[in-house]
């Protein structure tokens, strides 16, 4: 097995770097999607919008509002001053900066009120929502006001009674699962790095073996042809496996994937097959490119078809003419494929059947791939 | 002898493919990519890309889908049961209003903000009954005049601050991190150009050791010709973004070169310090400073947008050692903040850590000599 050992001994000294650095931005980035939390629930959860409140009132009808408006949102505090207020809603840690002026709450009261000054953007949905939230409680409060004599206690009572109401939320599999978890986003990131490293590992070593000289002297020794491709195969094999193995130790460790339930398994098999179409992806690469170009090449073609299958933004977000590209895309059927099994909780055959024809296409475009490098050999090795 | 070097370093990088590459083609390469993922996105976190629909068998919720309508955020379609839950089960619809005996139910896929949308507008629509109801009952024989006025008209007890005109799409900060990127490249290139000055790095670096040519001249021209190049490049890609593919990014002013340039000028000499501090083959340097700009690009948002500012707020010093921050930073500051403060920071911070790097590279070069090479 001496082509299988030598194969090591070129991936160490050749891409042992590249596969180190590979793991090390993948593993920081990962870190970054931990801090996105699992969903699982039986239940309808409302999305509180975050917004920043300045008050510079003091009054018993200013004080309840804030209560009623500190339940319905999240609170992010900054410092006052215009910088800290652009920097938070630029980078969305708020999406609405509340400014009550003084005064404000004698003034609604008594029947002429002042504005709240609100600082968000026209068109943000978090900003609407807040917006909405605010208004809701000040117009129902104006209502009462208007058309009732009611004392401020006794309207304020009402309002709370009438804000309570809240409309009857059912679940379609009466348990919800998000595909837009920090585990699910790691799933569909995998992809990038599967493809990363095993086109570095794989066009390193094939290089290496296919120069003129070493291809030479292979022909003339003993060894069978059937052999030595024998060897190299098993040796990408093996890379394959280790890497498949490397990605989900990273899974489990960082994300706590469970290899023991259906959806960890589904996921899983996912993944393994894409390793299948990555490695004959990487083989046909090295096979039509040269190996200065093979960085630059890699580059374009992970990078490339990575955002356009929806690895890195959400598929639903991708335009009509980007899902066109799906044709040739593998990473957008890996990425469907996942997709399908993180938004249900059942998984029938019958419920999931889009998974597995997202798998079938994928070893599709293993067959095609491994096909396409399989002529362009035979084609160079009949031309010399 | 420093424009004969200067010129003919300037021919070499330009005729280099793969110099070429990565300077030019892949940074447009990958901006023609987010743009082809991202530039959709800003226009998504509106309530027009809010789909629902309504289900009315039983005809008891004609009132009610008036009202609905009329609030006119959604684009909503009466339709039903069977055709309500394929819309669901396809994507087509982010919810379903079922309305049976006059009372509302609410049916959801997942839980996220679209959701939480239609959830409020029905919530308010049923508060609103309850309140006219209640009012009904406490004042059963008074004067409606002004409550049907009130109901009638969209009462708003705000003002907004802002308005439209302001630029405010956080999708930027990728491309922004992609600037940084491309500009924290120069580095890796002026590793390979500070080699040919070091005797036992390049046969080159051996000749120019005992060519009768000043060091500081040669090294000289060769920052120069890689500025020309690596301005060359990122200015391309900024007339790319912004006028091919049509990107806000801002306007591209004088400032916003300026603190380009002096940026490739810092990212330069960071590469001409690690080539010269850093024993070992150009391989190995050129392996560390590719993990110093992507470590610095991730954390600046080219991964993700939102954990620039994730980083910033758990480690606000981050945004004052880390390049690519720095670089963005400055580029955000034009685009969006009205005061100019953050941009002259982070300017004066490049510009400096360029000077101290170049002079500590200048240092460590000088009287460099080899026994045996």
């Amino acid at each position: 097995m001496r082509v299988f050992k030598t194969y090591f001994k070129i991936l160490k000294n050749g891409a042992l770097v590249a596969i180190i650095i590979n793991l090390a931005i993948a593993v920081l980035i990962a870190t970054i999607f931990m801090s996105i939390p699992e969903e699982n629930n039986k239940s309808f959860k409302k999305e509180k919008p975050t917004i920043t409140i300045f008050n510079n009132d003091d009054s018993e009808f200013t004080d309840k509002f804030l209560d009623y408006v500190e339940k319905n949102t999240k609170q992010f505090k900054i410092e006052n001053n215009t910088n800290a207020k652009q920097k938070a809603l630029f980078y969305r840690d708020t999406s609405c900066i509340v400014t009550i002026p003084e005064g404000f709450g004698d003034a609604f009261v008594s029947k002429n009120p002042i504005n709240l000054k609100l600082e968000k953007f026209p068109d943000a949905t978090n900003g609407n929502i807040a917006d909405i939230i605010i208004n809701n409680y000040l117009s129902t409060y104006n209502m009462y006001q208007q058309s009732t004599n009611l004392s401020m206690d006794e309207i304020i009572k009402k309002i709370d009674a009438d804000l309570s109401n809240s409309t009857k939320v059912v679940l379609e599999n009466n348990s919800v699962r998000s595909h837009m978890s920090g585990k699910s986003i790691f799933y569909n990131y995998s992809c990038f790095i599967i493809m990363t490293i095993l086109i570095v590992s794989i066009g390193t070593v094939s290089f290496s073996f296919r120069s003129k000289d070493i291809k030479r002297r292979i022909n003339c020794s003993t060894m069978s042809l059937s052999n030595y491709n024998m060897q190299i195969g098993l040796g990408h094999f093996v890379v394959s496996l280790g890497m498949f193995f490397v990605v989900l130790t990273l899974g489990i460790v960082m994300f706590d994937v469970n290899i023991a339930t259906t959806a960890g398994m589904l996921h899983i098999l996912n993944m393994f097959i894409f390793v299948l179409v990555a490695l004959n992806l990487a083989y046909l690469l090295s096979s039509v490119v040269t190996r200065k170009s093979l960085d630059a090449v890699a580059n374009v073609v992970v990078l490339g078809s990575c955002f356009l299958g929806g690895s890195f933004v959400p598929q639903e977000f991708l335009g009509d003419g980007v899902k066109a590209t799906a044709v040739v895309n593998p990473v957008y059927w890996f990425v469907k494929a996942n997709n399908t099994v993180a938004s249900v909780t059942d998984y029938s055959f019958s419920n999931i059947k889009d998974y597995y024809l997202c798998l079938g296409i994928e070893l599709l475009f293993s067959l095609a791939f491994l096909t396409i490098t399989l002529v362009i050999s035979k084609v160079k090795r009949t031309e010399n | 002898m420093f424009f004969r070097t200067f010129k003919y370093k300037v021919m070499r990088n330009f005729k280099q493919k793969q110099n070429i590459f990565w300077t030019l083609f892949f940074p447009i390469i990958l901006a023609t990519l987010f743009y082809a993922t991202f530039g959709n996105l800003q226009k998504l976190d509106t309530l027009d890309g809010v789909k629902v629909a309504i289900v009315d068998e039983d005809n008891s919720g004609e009132h009610f889908i008036k009202t609905f309508k009329d609030v006119n955020v959604f684009d909503s379609t009466v339709t039903s049961q069977s055709k309500a839950d394929t819309m669901m089960k396809d994507g087509k619809v982010t919810a379903i209003i079922n309305i049976k005996n006059s009372e509302v139910e609410l049916t959801i896929k997942e839980n996220g903000m679209s959701e939480t949308i239609v959830k409020t507008i029905l919530d308010k629509i049923s508060q609103t009954t309850s309140t006219v109801t209640n009012i009904y009952k406490i004042n059963p024989t008074g004067d409606k005049t002004n409550l049907n006025k009130l109901l009638g008209e969209q009462q708003s007890f705000t003002e907004d601050d802002i308005g439209e005109s302001k630029n405010n799409d956080p999708y930027t900060i990728f491309f922004f991190a992609l600037i940084a990127m491309t500009i924290l490249s120069a580095s890796m290139t002026s590793i390979y150009s500070v080699a040919d000055i070091q005797g036992n790095q390049t046969v080159i670096g051996a000749r120019q050791n005992i060519a009768p040519a000043s060091k500081l001249t040669l090294f000289g021209a060769s920052i120069a010709a890689d500025m020309v190049t690596q301005c060359f490049g990122t200015t391309m890609l900024l007339l790319y973004i912004k006028y091919i593919l049509n990107y806000n990014i801002g306007n591209i002013s004088g400032w916003l070169l300026l603190i380009c340039y002096l940026a490739i000028f810092a990212s330069i000499s960071l590469g001409n310090f690690v080539g010269v501090a850093c024993k070992g083959k150009i391989m190995v340097k050129s392996a560390i400073l590719n993990a110093i700009c992507l470590t610095s690009c991730g954390v600046a948002g080219l991964f993700a947008a939102q954990a620039k500012g994730a980083i910033e707020n758990k480690i606000p010093v981050i945004a004052y050692i880390n390049p690519a921050s720095l670089i963005s930073d400055g580029l955000i500051s034009l685009y969006y903040f009205d005061s100019m403060q953050m941009y002259f920071t982070r300017l004066a911070i490049l510009t400096g850590a360029g000077i101290v790097l170049f002079l500590t590279s200048c240092l460590i070069l000088r009287r460099q000599k080899y026994e045996s090479i």
